[in-house]
């Protein structure tokens, strides 16, 4: 099988995972490779997993999601899934899948706003920080 | 064990046209759905079973001259069940009205993760033409990512059978056969505490809780899950 590589943007010091369709086994153990070499590379701060155009996610795909975005969070990354379309999100709620420790947004801009948040709130502690020392 | 089933002589018959666990799934449904589970299969229930599957056929086997041999030797099992049994085997007048013919059933070979992608399509299509709404094509194609996908792990490989289906009620009936090793323990999986290395061990639990019939008959020689969801 011959997949096409699934892109990855860096925007602000964010990683950008835009998935589209279906998803195969060989195409998402590439894009777990790939995603923690750039995070490693790139310093990234944050990481958007945008499934806004994944039309189905059944136990294996969700699975594979979850691990990719615990994978980033353990290497000290921000991790966010965005953009569930509502029939997914009623079938994996049907199912009984339960997505412990991950979270989720609306859309890829509320993922950035969240993340935008988070390094702030992150760079403000770390001020805080310095100027008590200081 | 399958092997004892009086339903062999009508598997045999069938297997011509289908591959084994097809014909045994088809059959084994066929009698569980006529009431005739553990009754010796003669005389009158083996009428009532080749009727029914008589009525099935058209969904099956596309090509006519090829259906109406599978029903002449399917015919030739009655008679002779008939004059093997001392009771009559009354042949049903009335013949219900095919289905329709214009929604597809499709059977689709699982051996690559490819064909799981696209066993979900062609499911997505057939409950879209039944007239399901798009939340509910979701569902019916996730069941069947997971019967692929179950498929695909456990047995290497399988079969998929996607078919629109008039009675009782309107809906989809999703069949997936294998010769794998089986399940060892059934009530573990369904029950929902069991995590497989490889998924979520939620493959065929989530197929069960997406859909609205969920039959599944596990041996170490293959298994057959028989599924459907009704639009009403």
């Amino acid at each position: 099988m011959n997949a096409p590589r699934i892109p990855i943007i860096n925007l602000y010091s964010n990683l950008i995972v835009p998935i589209q369709g279906a998803i195969g086994d060989i195409a998402m153990q590439q894009l777990t490779d790939d995603v923690t070499s750039r995070i490693e590379k790139e310093g990234a701060r944050g990481l958007v997993i945008d499934v806004s155009g994944v039309a189905l996610m059944d136990s294996f795909i969700t699975r594979n999601i979850r691990d990719l975005a615990l994978t980033a969070r353990l290497m000290g990354v921000a991790t966010i899934v965005s953009g569930l379309q509502p029939a997914v999100a009623i079938t994996l709620v049907e199912m009984g899948l339960e997505i412990h420790g991950l979270d989720t947004t609306l859309n890829l801009e509320r993922a950035l706003e969240q993340l935008a948040r988070t390094h702030e709130e992150e760079a403000a502690a770390l001020g805080g920080e310095i100027h008590a020392r200081g | 064990m399958l092997a004892a089933e009086p339903t062999d002589d009508v598997i045999e018959a069938l297997k011509a046209y289908f591959s084994v666990p097809i014909a045994r799934a088809l059959v084994l449904s066929t009698v569980r759905r006529a009431k005739l589970d553990g009754a010796p299969l003669e005389g009158r229930a083996m009428a009532q079973v080749v009727t029914a599957l008589e009525h099935a056929l058209p969904m099956y086997i596309a090509d006519a001259s090829r259906r109406s041999e599978c029903v002449v030797r399917l015919q030739k099992l009655v008679s002779k069940s008939a004059s093997d049994s001392p009771e009559p085997a009354p042949r049903s007048a009335k013949v219900a009205p095919a289905p329709n013919p214009s929604i597809a059933s499709t059977v689709i070979q699982v051996s690559t993760a490819d064909d799981v992608a696209n066993a979900c399509e062609v499911g997505r299509d057939i409950a879209r033409r039944v007239g399901f709404p798009n939340v509910m094509q979701t569902k019916i194609a996730t069941a069947i990512a997971e019967l692929a996908r179950n498929i695909l792990l456990y047995a290497i490989s399988g079969e998929l059978r996607i078919a629109a289906v008039d009675s009782p009620r309107k809906g989809v009936e999703v069949g997936a056969s294998d010769e794998g090793p089986g399940i060892a323990d059934l009530e573990l999986v369904m029950t929902g505490n069991y995590r497989s290395r490889t998924g979520m061990g939620m493959g065929l639990r989530g197929a069960k809780r997406l859909m609205d019939t969920f039959e599944i008959d596990t041996s170490p020689t293959g298994t057959n899950v028989l599924t459907r969801k009704f639009l009403t």
